[in-house]
């Protein structure tokens, strides 16, 4: 198992040029960068409706679309897992795999946050910050109950 | 501090004039063992600092390939610094003192870099 | 002294290894970690901050994920995993203490930038132990070693090891070397140190010191970590002999939806 080859600095980056953004996506995205501060081990993270549509991102080499449509799906089914076993509400799912981790958390009742961290992921840390940024994201959000 | 590498370490004080010997990490300077004296097997950062430095000058120059090893001679010594390749992980050094009246150098520094292979076993 | 008189964590070490205590300690900080004593030796150093001695010789390759879960499965009490992977013919014996103590000196360094808190001591724990343990002694005046090295070469290291390097621009001075090359191939202005650490498995410090020779000679340079806004530049990047733009691309006025399937008679999925 080798490192990650992430794509070259100059070239080949297969996201889309971003396009300039809403005040309200931009503070979004600042929220996500500031996870990603906060939190050691953070490399990236997808916001996204709980349809399985990207929100914002703050992405390195994910694809923030695919990202967004599998998040919608694994809170899905591991609500559904949750309730077959009875033990109360989920609250976040952590997949831990070989280099790194992925967690995926609601974020109110309409968006997802997934969250990829490397192998070093500071999940304590992690855990103790992102309620108060599923709460900042939520505030952010809720400007949007308008439409 | 170690003791499979301090057992590694000690075959090469079999060789004639070897005084000391230590393995030390080439990038980090950071001393893994020693076998013999201390003092004669060198400081393990000047040793990295050292072979780092002669490494960028020969690259610089035109040298292909990684540095092999180095030695530097005075009057009654010889320090040895050789290359310690890894199948993963940054590369190490060995570092041995050589007493000149003693040692055959050029036998010395072929077995090291012999038993260089050998010594993470 | 006794150890629950310590004021600090070098000196809560000292007094452990003086009552040969084993156990863990938990530390508090940013980042924080987990210290493995095996009679007041240092077996390992469990933190964020820097990777594991399992995380290097998994990212690296040096022993493949099935064999490494196999040995695990096969030797349930994790203080004796070391040399099940030597019997196994995994790794050879003096190259896993090397990895081991490694492993512990560069925890011990990145702890130290966390500015270590308070502290909880606990039963053993299992872990992949370097063996014999690293005298406390030592740790510390190497951590300090390394600390005022770096202070002298760069700045304070707390600071460096959060810094996001980006590729030169222009001219640098001689080849590539392959370590170098391995570390420019993760630089990309959101790493760190630390992040290019755990994705090479290599040590946070020997990476660091990568970075400032790299730095020197013209492959990389440090990003300034914010702009105004708390946001990292998002400007292009340039190719050498252009200026390159300055901040965050400007921003419109309009408000963007929240975007949202239309609704079909029903909730989508099984909610």
């Amino acid at each position: 198992m080798g490192p990650l080859s992430p794509p070259s600095p100059l070239s080949d980056n297969p996201q889309p040029p971003r396009s300039p953004q809403s005040p309200q996506s931009a503070q979004l995205t600042d929220i996500l960068i500031s996870l990603r501060d906060r939190v050691m081990g953070v490399s990236e993270s997808v916001l996204s409706t709980v349809d399985g549509l990207l929100v914002v991102a703050d992405a390195d080499t994910v694809h923030p679309e695919s990202v967004a449509a599998l998040a919608a799906a694994t809170l899905g089914v591991s609500r559904r897992i949750a309730e077959q076993a009875k033990i109360g509400a989920l609250r976040e799912v952590v997949a831990r795999c070989g280099s790194g981790h992925v967690i995926v958390l609601a974020v109110g009742e309409r968006a997802l946050l997934t969250v990829v961290g490397d192998d070093g992921l500071d999940i304590a840390t992690f855990q103790r910050e992102s309620p108060a940024t599923v709460e900042e994201l939520t505030k952010v959000l809720a400007a949007d109950v308008a439409y | 501090m170690s003791t499979a590498v301090e057992a590694s370490l000690a075959r090469f004080l079999d060789s004639p004039g070897v005084t000391g010997v230590a393995l030390v990490d080439a990038v980090t300077g950071l001393t893994y063992g020693v076998a013999g004296d201390t003092a004669e097997a060198g400081d393990g950062s000047e040793s990295s600092e050292f072979a780092a430095l002669v490494a960028e000058r020969l690259g610089r120059a035109g040298a292909e390939g990684e540095l092999e090893s180095v030695v530097t001679t005075s009057l009654r010594r010889h320090q040895v610094l050789v290359t310690v390749g890894r199948p993963a992980g940054d590369p190490l050094l060995l570092t041995a003192g050589l007493d000149r009246a003693r040692v055959n150098l050029a036998l010395a520094a072929r077995s090291m870099g012999d038993l260089a292979g050998e010594v993470l076993a | 002294m006794r150890a629950s008189a310590a004021r600090n964590l070098p000196a809560l070490l000292l007094g452990l290894r003086e009552e040969g205590f084993s156990g863990t300690v938990r530390v508090a900080g940013t980042p924080g970690g987990t210290i493995h004593l095996r009679d007041g030796l240092v077996g390992a150093i469990e933190t964020p901050g820097a990777p594991t001695a399992t995380s290097t010789l998994l990212t690296s390759g040096r022993i493949g994920d099935e064999d490494w879960l196999a040995a695990c499965a096969a030797q349930r009490g994790a203080d004796l995993l070391g040399e099940r992977l030597v019997a196994d013919g995994l790794v050879g014996a003096a190259e896993l203490e090397v990895v081991c103590a490694a492993a512990v000196f560069d925890a011990a360094f990145a702890l130290s930038l966390g500015a270590p808190g308070s502290w909880e001591l606990g039963d053993p724990e299992p872990a992949l132990l370097a063996r014999p343990g690293v005298e406390p002694r030592q740790l510390t005046a190497e951590t300090t070693r390394r600390i005022s090295l770096l202070s002298r070469l760069w700045g304070p290291p707390g600071e460096l090891v959060r810094v996001r390097p980006v590729p030169g621009m222009g001219v640098v001075e001689g080849p590539l070397s392959g370590r170098h090359e391995d570390i420019l191939n993760q630089v990309n202005g959101r790493r760190t140190a630390r992040d290019i650490a755990f994705a090479l498995g290599r040590g946070l410090y020997a990476v660091t010191l990568d970075l400032i020779r790299m730095q020197t000679l013209g492959f990389l340079r440090w990003e300034t970590p914010t702009v105004p806004g708390g946001r990292p530049s998002t400007a292009p990047r340039v190719t050498p002999g252009r200026t390159p733009a300055a901040g965050p691309p400007p921003v419109p006025s309009r408000t963007e939806p929240l975007p949202r399937r239309t609704p079909r008679g029903g909730e989508k999925g099984g909610k």
